[in-house]
């Protein structure tokens, strides 16, 4: 598969669009693949449950489920997979922002955008949580990543802190970064994690010795626009077995619309080199949001610029462009690859998502916007 | 109506005949006499002195402004000042008035007046500048303004007055009102503004119809970009079927009209069958718009610039007189009316007569206008008058300079003018070589008014005022430089003669006594520093009321 | 009658301030607390302005009118205020605190969502369409109420980027009206003086100027003279204080109090210009248009504003200025309860919120509401024209009595179908 020349991959398939009544900001499936968790622009965590239909699948009614049901693909064409809702956890305030599982254990951790982190257990119908710290964070909690062992989770926030638990709740160790931050990820091993703040800035950080390791220059993703400092920095992960970083945001041309291609950054983990900068399209293009490390070893790097515009893009490290870009979803804000590297899922929009003023309904509703989980399968080699 | 409105004039001309008939040999004096006739009856009517003929030195400053626009060199004021012919007034006005420099002046004034600092247009000001070098009458220039010919290289630049207010601005809609307005302004005086939907509520004459005949001539034109034949913007025509239908908003009552000369005539629309409505028939294919048969601009233009169109004559005969007495004599000039008489109603009615005799020909107006004692009289006031009304013209009113008057006059007063437009005597001179560009930006900038307000009084500005204290062109320009005012005059021991040389090459006059032992008071105070204090003494003087009016 | 600039209308109403000013209150009673120039403006007892404007559209949800844990409501917390039971966004932390001084109306109601438009609608005050441009609120103070006893000229306007003689502002009321504007806070060409020159000389050229002119007006109508020596003593005392208008010399304490960004220092410039005697002072800030990431946007710019105009609320109070002085914070509109796939708030002209405080306004209030998500106002809403009502009233201009004059033509200060908002003044 890594040696597989793009004129013969076949491009993943959308297998259906799960529709939602809210906002989404992240979905993530769980290690065992049985779940699909979502943080959403309210105070919940939303879940579905995974299920391979038999051929003659129950159309389940779901109580979540909006009433006008998705505009049908041009092929009616059954999907194999369903999602079928659960119960929401609540709890949250704002939005939550961010998800995490358990690499083994049923728990998956949870910050919301006023300062609270979480740790629920996930299965059975009603929320359970397992321990949580309303005041993880003074406000705005940006990103959650949890180590690969398990152990440890790390957070970072509008209060300038990254702080490390333990997944029990316990704080271990903080770092006060020069601005707001907005994204932190754990090196596969160790007790290396990466941040990066509001202005580009990206360390790598050790919460052992709490020593910065080493800085990082990302700061082609921060712009003072007017009086806005416009911070294009959306992610910070390790690829390579942790030998590289990447960096991956927006190239902010200015505030207001928030112009600017979406970019993505690599640099040598050890000397802070820059190696590659991809930049993906055009202005209206916006942030790479999100992105998933495939084991076939390309990447699923996801994009939302302007309403409307989205992107889904499998790239390879070692290549200048995308072998394979589908724009077909709207405003795409995350991705999360299913555990058997067959199927992945990204939270988007409803289309036609602005405008100026008030919409024109038919009962004189305001309608807020959705976002729909477009659920897609890689066909294999 | 359209008589009843008319029949005003038609009356005033009829005493006037009568009156003048009365006066015999009166009615063969030359226009200017006649003129001073009028203004003198009505002065001595309103028990108000007249002022005494200007000076020598006043005068000269005054035509050289008006004709020349700028200010005479020191020489050629001593060479007048000195002259003792009598007629010596007469033939500096009938040198003055003589082109090409006239004709310069003339585009100038009327570029000013009739594009209100909206834009500039190098071609617009080439077709102003050739038209009055060959003396073209107004009715004409007119004409080809209102209906231009966007094909003749010669003509095409005449367009500017219409495509300029047709571009777009921002995200607003093509102001074919505003162009509507100023038309309406600008030939005939006649503000009708507020007539667009409704009637004047102030004006009686003013109706909505007069409005909208004109509107739906402008109205029915597209801007077009230059390219292929078209070496410049320009406007498309639409062919014209039907009358413009319109309704008040106050009244709710309807009208309609085809394209009118406001109170004025109606043009007749044509009637036409369906193929018979293109010269050239529109091409789709190769997206290239018909040329309609039938020509609203042209027919509506033939008729408004007409001797049958008695507000045509009233308007540039009123706006010639402003031009060179600082006032019209119907106030505002854009407010014709049968409720706002000129102050010298017979004068205006004069005036239009014998222009429209003359063909329309405003060099004409302007010479003897010139020669009348009502513009050489005095900026003074004559004693025992406090305020006498501006209206009796019994003094000479100050006029407001343009940018472009100012800048010039700087620049030779200075005697930085061939350096800054001629470009030489630049050797061994350190620093930024200033152009004549540099010049008329920072002076339009500081002295022109805003973009479609009319320059017609003398306006001092806190803009204006700060640039003439802190800008660097004008203190760069005090600065002794080989060659000029400032050199010439530190060459000068004598205070005496350093105050002649001043005041010559600023204020185009001697000076007198007092103001002779004034500067040798401060030469003395300032010894030390004698250069410096020159150049604020020549900056004060630069900047006094004396020189940055026309008085 | 005649349409064109009258500016020697300046001199007489100098004239008339002068002579109006004569039975002036004593400062002595003030102790040292003020500066002198706060006093002097006090003294005067003379009403000012401070409008601060917010281009683009400063989100109501992520500043006056927070509608946290709803549907539209974002991703911020609220935080108490000076005033029970107000809450304002978490980003505006300062302003929190002069909550008791302000006075916000949260049921704002107007009718246009595209800037082109709505920028010069919402400022003329979008009276009903009359076939002229209005003037903007700070061109129409200029016209009713004049300069200051302090001679400067009474509209400033200070803004980023080219700074100038701004006469767009001043519609049908002529370019007299316009604003002098401070680009990037700093002082219009030609303001200072020329390096080359001393005070004592500037001084000196300018008596022999005055000199030339008496002797040259002596015998001829004073008009034009006397509006020229107007202007250029206005030039004189603008000069005489490039000591206000000069951002280089901004105390650096100061500085960090109001932040040391845009809108920091020229809200800082802005007050000592109130102070000086600046009628109307406006302080302009781009860049609110948030169609994406509206959230970061807000983040990054609400508490610039929140630092910046509560420490001139503050200042205003302390040196008793405010009570004269009235205190506007505003945009075009608001921003869209609806997030859009961006992440972004759209145009929202339906229901948002303006701040005010000081001059004839009641302090500490709040008045109107949205409903429960903010997708709309309760009740009935107050368009712009209420909004301008409210503000002559609170500056004593009766705007149903007073009309302007244009030419002959009689037009209302304000759309004469709506009226004041009784709940807003004092």
């Amino acid at each position: 598969m890594p040696d597989q020349p793009a004129a013969t991959f076949t491009p993943p398939k959308e297998l259906k669009a799960f529709q939602n009544d809210r906002q989404l900001c992240v979905a993530r499936f769980s290690p065992c693949g049985n779940f699909l968790a979502a943080g959403a622009m309210e105070g919940t965590v939303r879940r579905w449950k995974v299920v391979e239909k038999p051929k003659a699948a129950v159309d389940v009614e779901l109580p979540d489920e909006p009433k006008k049901k998705p505009a049908a693909k041009k092929a009616p064409e059954e999907s194999p997979v369903d999602l079928v809702p659960l119960p929401h956890l609540t709890g949250f305030n704002g939005w939550v922002q961010n998800l995490a599982f358990h690499p083994k254990d049923k728990v998956i951790f949870a910050a919301d955008t006023w300062g609270k982190l979480a740790a629920l257990a996930y299965e059975g119908d009603g929320p359970k949580p397992i321990w949580e710290n309303a005041t993880a964070h003074d406000g705005w909690i940006r990103r959650l990543a949890i180590s690969a062992d398990g152990q440890h989770l790390a957070t970072c926030g509008r209060d300038q802190f990254v702080r490390i638990w333990t997944t029990a709740g316990k704080l271990v160790a903080e770092h006060r970064a020069e601005a707001e931050v907005f994204a932190v990820t754990f090196a596969p091993a160790g007790k290396l994690v990466a941040f990066g703040d509001l202005k580009g800035r990206v360390k790598t950080w050790d919460f052992g010795t709490k020593q910065v390791v080493r800085d990082f220059d990302a700061s082609v993703l921060f712009s003072l626009s007017r009086l806005q400092d416009v911070c294009g920095l959306r992610v910070v992960t390790f690829i390579d077995a942790g030998k590289s970083l990447l960096v991956g945001g927006c190239e902010p041309a200015g505030g207001g619309f928030l112009e600017g291609a979406p970019v993505l950054v690599k640099f040598d983990t050890a000397t802070g080199k820059k190696q590659t900068e991809w930049k993906f399209g055009a202005a209206k293009d916006g942030f790479v949001l999100d992105l998933a490390a495939h084991p076939g070893g390309y990447l699923i790097v996801v994009t939302s610029g302007q309403p409307g515009s989205g992107k889904i893009m499998f790239l390879r490290p070692g290549e200048k462009e995308p072998f394979f870009t589908h724009t077909g979803v709207a405003n795409v804000h995350s991705v999360t690859l299913h555990p058997d590297g067959k199927r992945f899922a990204v939270s988007a929009m409803n289309k036609a998502s602005n405008g100026n003023g008030r919409p024109k309904t038919a009962d004189g509703s305001y309608p807020g916007n959705t976002s729909p989980v477009h659920l897609f399968e890689i066909p294999a080699a | 109506m359209q008589l009843s409105r008319l029949i005003v004039p038609l009356m005033r001309w009829l005493l006037l005949a009568a009156l003048l008939a009365s006066a015999g040999a009166f009615a063969a004096e030359p226009l200017h006499r006649q003129v001073d006739s009028l203004i003198a009856a009505k002065a001595k009517a309103a028990k108000q002195p007249l002022a005494a003929p200007a000076d020598d030195a006043e005068f000269l400053r005054r035509a050289w402004f008006d004709f020349n626009g700028g200010i005479p060199g020191p020489d050629e004021t001593r060479k007048f000042l000195a002259d003792k012919s009598p007629d010596k007034r007469a033939k500096l006005i009938q040198h003055l008035t003589t082109p090409p420099r006239f004709a310069e002046q003339l585009a100038e004034a009327f570029n000013i007046q009739l594009m209100e600092r909206n834009g500039d247009s190098d071609e617009w000001k080439r077709y102003l500048t050739e038209s009055f070098r060959a003396n073209k009458p107004w009715d004409q220039m007119t004409r080809e303004i209102l209906s231009p010919d966007f094909k003749d290289e010669k003509l095409r630049g005449a367009g500017y007055f219409i495509t300029r207010r047709l571009d777009k601005v921002g995200q607003q809609d093509t102001d074919y009102p505003g162009l509507t307005r100023d038309a309406g302004r600008l030939f005939m005086g006649v503000d009708l503004q507020c007539c667009q939907c409704h009637k004047h509520l102030t004006v009686k004459d003013y109706k909505q119809v007069d409005f909208n005949g004109l509107f739906v001539a402008f109205q029915n034109t597209k801007l077009q970009s230059a390219g292929g034949d078209y070496k410049t913007a320009w406007v498309q025509e639409g062919p014209m079927t039907n009358k413009y239908e319109f309704i008040s908003v106050l009244s709710s009552v309807k009208g309609a009209t085809g394209p009118r000369v406001p109170l004025g005539v109606e043009v007749p629309l044509p009637d036409l069958a369906k193929d018979e409505i293109w010269a050239v028939p529109p091409d789709p294919k190769a997206r290239k718009a018909g040329v309609p048969k039938f020509s609203p601009l042209k027919e509506l233009a033939a008729r408004l610039a007409s001797p049958e169109n008695p507000l045509f004559a009233r308007n540039i005969a009123n706006r010639v007189w402003w031009q060179l007495m600082g006032r019209g004599l119907v106030e505002p000039l854009d407010l014709q009316h049968s409720e706002n008489p000129a102050s010298h109603p017979e004068l205006l009615d004069l005036l239009a007569k014998e222009l429209t005799e003359h063909k329309f020909d405003l060099q004409w107006l302007v010479r003897e206008l010139a020669l009348t004692h009502a513009y050489q009289r005095a900026s003074l006031l004559p004693a025992g008058a406090q305020s006498p009304p501006e209206e009796l013209f019994t003094v000479a009113k100050e006029r407001p300079l343009s940018a472009e008057q100012l800048a010039r006059a700087f620049l030779a007063a200075t005697g930085e003018h061939e350096r800054v437009v001629g470009g030489k005597n630049w050797e061994s001179i350190e620093g930024k070589k200033h152009t004549q560009k540099d010049f008329e930006k920072a002076f339009h900038a500081a002295f022109a008014n805003a973009a479609k307000e009319p320059e017609l009084n003398v306006n001092p500005t806190l803009r204006a005022a700060l640039f003439l204290r802190n800008n660097d062109l004008v203190l760069w320009s005090l600065q002794r430089r080989k060659g000029n005012l400032m050199d010439r005059v530190a060459a000068q021991a004598d205070a005496g003669q350093v105050a002649d040389e001043l005041y010559l090459a600023i204020l185009s006059r001697s000076p007198v006594a007092e103001e002779k032992a004034e500067l040798a008071k401060y030469l003395t105070k300032h010894a030390a520093s004698r250069e410096k204090a020159l150049g604020h003494y020549a900056w004060a003087m630069l900047s006094s009321m004396e020189f940055f009016t026309n008085h | 009658m005649n349409p064109l600039c009258k500016p020697w209308e300046h001199a007489t109403s100098r004239r008339q301030f002068l002579g109006a000013s004569a039975g002036a209150l004593a400062f002595g009673a003030l102790g040292g607390m003020i500066s002198p120039q706060a006093a002097e403006a006090m003294r005067k007892k003379e009403k000012q302005v401070l409008f601060v404007w917010l281009d683009g559209g400063m989100s109501q949800l992520e500043s006056w009118d927070p509608k946290p844990n709803t549907e539209f409501g974002g991703p911020f917390r609220t935080i108490k205020t000076s005033v029970p039971g107000t809450h304002f966004s978490e980003l505006m932390p300062q302003c929190a605190k002069q909550a008791h001084r302000l006075c916000v109306v949260r049921n704002i109601a107007t009718k246009d969502n595209a800037h082109s438009s709505g920028v010069a609608r919402i400022q003329r005050g979008d009276p009903k369409n009359r076939g002229v441009a209005y003037p903007f609120f700070g061109s129409s103070i200029a016209k009713l109420m004049g300069p200051t006893a302090s001679k400067l000229p009474p509209y400033v306007w200070v803004k980023p980027g080219s700074g100038g003689f701004k006469t767009e502002d001043a519609g049908f009321l002529g370019p007299k009206y316009g604003s002098l504007a401070f680009g990037d806070g700093k002082p219009p060409e030609d303001l200072l003086r020329h390096a080359s020159l001393t005070a004592e000389e500037d001084e000196e050229r300018n008596e022999l100027r005055d000199l030339l002119n008496k002797r040259y007006t002596a015998q001829r109508r004073p008009t034009y003279t006397e509006a020229s020596s107007f202007v250029f003593d206005t030039a004189r005392e603008l000069m005489k204080r490039q000591n206000i208008f000069d951002t280089s010399k901004l105390p650096a304490k100061e500085l960090d109090r109001y932040g040391r960004t845009e809108i920091g220092q020229h809200m800082l410039v802005a007050r000592n210009m109130l102070e000086a005697g600046v009628r109307f002072v406006k302080v302009g800030s781009y860049g609110w248009d948030s169609h994406g990431d509206n959230f970061n946007a807000s983040a990054s710019l609400v508490p610039k504003f929140d630092r910046a105009f509560a420490a001139i609320v503050e200042d205003l109070a302390v040196t008793g200025l405010l009570e004269n002085t009235l205190v506007i914070a505003m945009s075009e509109f608001g921003r869209t309860p609806r997030i859009n796939g961006h992440v972004g708030r759209d145009h929202w002209p339906e229901a948002w919120s303006i701040a005010m405080a000081g001059c004839g306004l009641k302090a500490g209030a709040v008045v109107g509401a949205t409903n429960d998500k903010g997708t709309d106002v309760k009740d009935k809403g107050h368009d712009i024209g209420a909004v301008f009502h409210t503000w002559f009233k609170a500056l004593g201009i009766d705007s149903k009595k007073v009309e302007y004059d244009n030419n002959g033509q009689p037009l209302p200060l304000a759309h004469d179908e709506m009226e004041a908002i009784k709940e807003a003044l004092a």
